[in-house]
């Protein structure tokens, strides 16, 4: 068996030639490249529609995959399906648990679910043969509260929980299919691929980390940052993904450069 | 008996930094590149930048001629 300090010493030596790897293919930067390309004009936000039922504060929502309809959680124990288009509720879904952090709508369109501190991922259906929507499953397992969770389809989801660990369901069975240890802070936030194969955690221990679900180890090594980050989202063409984090910067990352790319910070606020 | 827990938990983590090591990486200057035509080649469909006539969250008109 390895001596443990020699195993030691080899992680030490592998992380530098990481680094060392990631500074080898940094032949330029992203705003360097970007230097000659034209501004966009400024972009005018408006307020299009306001949707109006909920009694207390909302911790998410999701777009259906038809950006139409949308889903809402809310902590007066509520989700919310609207149609955006009308601001008509379509469903008024009453929780077991109002402590409810996340939700998220299937892309099929047919279930939605939600989560919080009751540490459930609970699983509903929208299109049932008696025309009212129910809980279908309740996901347990997780020791700690269900900080965000993403469809991958309508028999498998992804869950990110305060237990520090991310969890790949199979909903059918009401099982967890695999579980993704690694994070040594709660897991805020999760966001899938477009290939649906790959996800990106965002944690408490200021690191982001790219999955594969085919193959449960973090595929890339820990892109670090330096304070918590909560939310992440991957570029639509997966080829990036970015995090936004207590240090008040929005931070973009290469996958395929496996580096950070650009930070961006509100003019406003001003850079740390 | 924790001895042995730690080998393992040691040994996996050099597993795992040995595949990361092992990844291809590419150049900075062409995922950039790739990263930049991708955005402009979808500019044009892109409601915030290029908004559409249809915009369907947008208030219709509600006069009716009688």
């Amino acid at each position: 068996m390895a001596d443990l300090e020699q195993l030691r010493q080899e992680a030490e030596n592998l992380r530098k030639k990481i680094r060392d790897a990631r500074m080898a293919v940094a032949d330029t930067s992203l705003s360097e490249v970007a230097s000659e390309v034209p501004p966009i004009n400024r972009i005018s936000l408006r307020t299009r529609k306001t949707l109006r039922g909920h009694l207390a504060k909302i911790y998410a929502m999701h777009w259906a995959s038809d950006s139409r309809n949308l889903v809402s959680a809310s902590q007066d124990g509520k989700l919310i399906v609207w149609d955006a288009y009308t601001t008509n509720k379509i469903h008024a879904i009453p929780l077991r648990s109002s402590w409810v952090m996340t939700c998220a709508y299937a892309p099929s369109g047919s279930f939605v679910a939600c989560g919080g501190l009751d540490n459930i991922c609970s699983i509903y259906s929208l299109k049932t043969r008696e025309g009212n929507v129910r809980v279908s499953k309740e996901l347990q397992g997780h020791t700690g509260y269900l900080s965000s969770c993403r469809f991958l389809d309508d028999s498998r989801i992804l869950t990110s929980s305060g237990d520090m660990s991310c969890g790949l369901w199979d909903i059918e069975h009401g099982q967890q299919v695999l579980g993704f240890v690694g994070h040594t802070g709660d897991v805020m936030s999760l966001s899938v691929g477009p290939d649906n194969n790959t996800f990106v955690s965002g944690a408490c221990d200021a690191t982001s980390k790219l999955w594969d679900i085919r193959v449960v180890s973090a595929t890339r090594p820990s892109l670090d940052m330096r304070v918590t980050s909560t939310p992440s989202l991957f570029f639509p063409n997966g080829q990036g993904f970015a995090t936004g984090s207590d240090d008040a910067l929005c931070r973009l990352f290469d996958i395929r450069a496996d580096q950070h790319s650009r930070s961006l910070h509100l003019i406003s606020i001003g850079k740390p | 008996m924790s001895q042995a827990g730690t080998v393992m938990q040691a040994q996996k983590m050099v597993e795992q930094l040995r595949e990361q090591a092992a990844l291809d990486r590419i150049k900075v200057s062409d995922s950039s590149r790739d990263l930049i035509s991708y955005v402009q080649q979808n500019e044009a469909m892109d409601p915030l930048v290029n908004p559409a006539e249809n915009n369907p969250f947008k208030e219709r008109n509600k006069c009716i001629l009688l």
